[in-house]
């Protein structure tokens, strides 16, 4: 072997890209970096990781056990809002776009999708048989204001997701609830 | 001890030996008796010498340890009052960072610190005092808190905010921070950082940089959530009759 320190090299990046895969969780969605526009429109991050997550479901354990259960099925929650003006209104509509063909090529499943006037809406979900929803996916592009982008990570199940749409009276949850019911 | 000498003792010694006068026995009489009363008297001043010593051993061994304790105490309250004036290193870097980031002047307003120590003290205090259940409950639930205040000298100023973010961002995952929350608009940008080795529910700092066209506040606090959480559930706006509903 002539360049021993090399392909040994070579050899632990391959591993350490097969470890990053199978460490990143099926319902995971990269969608890139984002900036904050530069005419001073909106932009809001959230990014809330496994162990606050944790936290959270422990503190909520006593007075809302439904929530701290379903908070313990969660791994990861991202959600970006960026606002719209001429500089990155293309570069939006093009992200959205891709993310949505991506999904749809890896076998996400799309269980909403409302084209209007002004508002674009699409819901993906990965499921894993009838029992759990790995990953949801939510894209939203308003045209003149804002696009939304949510990734919800975990191992959460079908059936409870409805309940808490209906708890607190979130209509995506509730859509979704019914959507993965009728499977 | 020396026997009391008696004229009866002195005689006796002296039978066989030289004949002594009576004046001299007498004299040798109250010599011994004198000695003998003289050893009594050793004993005595030498107890009470003791005595005296002993107890100025003492005292000067409760001196050392008050000036010990004084010494100490005022330690503490330098420690405290020093450090009440600046923020923590990890505040400090995120300060830096937006300072740095944001290629203007700053001028420091305030900076405050509260610790341990200095809660003890403030909760100690407001024992005495009237107050609302709520309020005495995130008391006892702070473990410290800290904030600056910092002023644009150049007054209102357009800030690059995404160099800012991006700076800020790096600055603090270098010392264990990630970022939870951004909001940035034309009004407002409010960043939070929280370790990303929190694990205990008793024990959570974060971190929070506010800043506008004018000024900028940096601040963290450590607490224990659970009361905190427990109070939050109580309050009627987590009761979900009337509730709107949520659309996005």
């Amino acid at each position: 072997m002539k360049h021993p320190i090399r392909y040994a090299l070579t050899l632990a990046a391959f591993v350490g890209v097969g470890i990053h895969a199978e460490n990143t969780p099926p319902g995971y969605v990269d969608f890139g970096k984002f900036s904050p526009p530069a005419s001073g429109g909106e932009f809001v991050e959230v990014h809330i990781t496994s162990n606050l997550i944790s936290m959270v479901a422990r503190l909520a354990e006593k007075n809302e056990p439904e929530i701290a259960e379903l908070l313990r099925g969660l791994h990861r929650v991202r959600v970006n809002v960026i606002g719209l003006d001429d500089g990155n209104r293309a570069e939006m509509e093009a992200r959205v776009k891709k993310i949505r063909s991506d999904l749809d090529a890896q076998g996400w499943e799309r269980i909403v999708t409302a084209q209007k006037k002004d508002e674009d809406v699409g819901v993906y979900l990965k499921t894993r048989g009838e029992e759990a929803v790995e990953g949801v996916v939510v894209t939203v592009i308003e045209s003149n204001r804002e696009a939304v982008f949510i990734n919800i990570v975990g191992n959460i199940k079908a059936e409870k997701i409805a309940v808490i749409g209906e708890r607190f009276n979130i209509e995506p949850l509730k859509k979704i609830g019914q959507a993965v019911e009728k499977k | 001890m020396i026997p009391m000498a008696t004229s009866e003792n002195l005689r006796a010694n002296t039978e066989g030996s030289k004949s002594f006068t009576a004046r001299d026995c007498h004299a040798r009489l109250e010599t011994r008796l004198c000695c003998s009363r003289g050893y009594e008297a050793d004993s005595d001043s030498n107890r009470k010498i003791r005595l005296l010593t002993s107890a100025a051993t003492n005292a000067s061994e409760t001196c050392a340890r008050l000036r010990l304790g004084i010494a100490f105490v005022l330690a503490l309250l330098s420690v405290g009052l020093t450090g009440c004036f600046k923020v923590s290193s990890d505040v400090g870097a995120l300060r830096d960072s937006v300072m740095k980031s944001a290629a203007a002047q700053w001028d420091e307003k305030i900076e405050i610190g509260v610790g341990p120590i200095t809660l003890y003290l403030a909760r100690a205090g407001l024992a005495f005092v009237d107050l609302e259940p709520e309020a005495r409950t995130a008391l006892h639930a702070v473990r410290g808190a800290e904030v600056g205040v910092y002023k644009l000298r150049e007054g209102h100023k357009e800030l690059k905010r995404a160099v800012i973010l991006s700076a800020v961002d790096k600055a603090m995952a270098s010392r264990g921070w990630d970022r939870m929350v951004a909001v940035i608009n034309e009004r407002e940008f409010v960043a939070i950082y929280v370790r990303n080795d929190a694990r205990s529910t008793r024990n959570v700092r974060a971190c929070l940089l506010t800043l506008n066209g004018e000024g900028m506040v940096v601040a963290s606090a450590r607490s224990n959530l659970e009361p905190l959480m427990e109070m939050a559930f109580k309050r009627a706006e987590w009761r979900t009759e009337g509730r709107i509903p949520i659309h996005f």
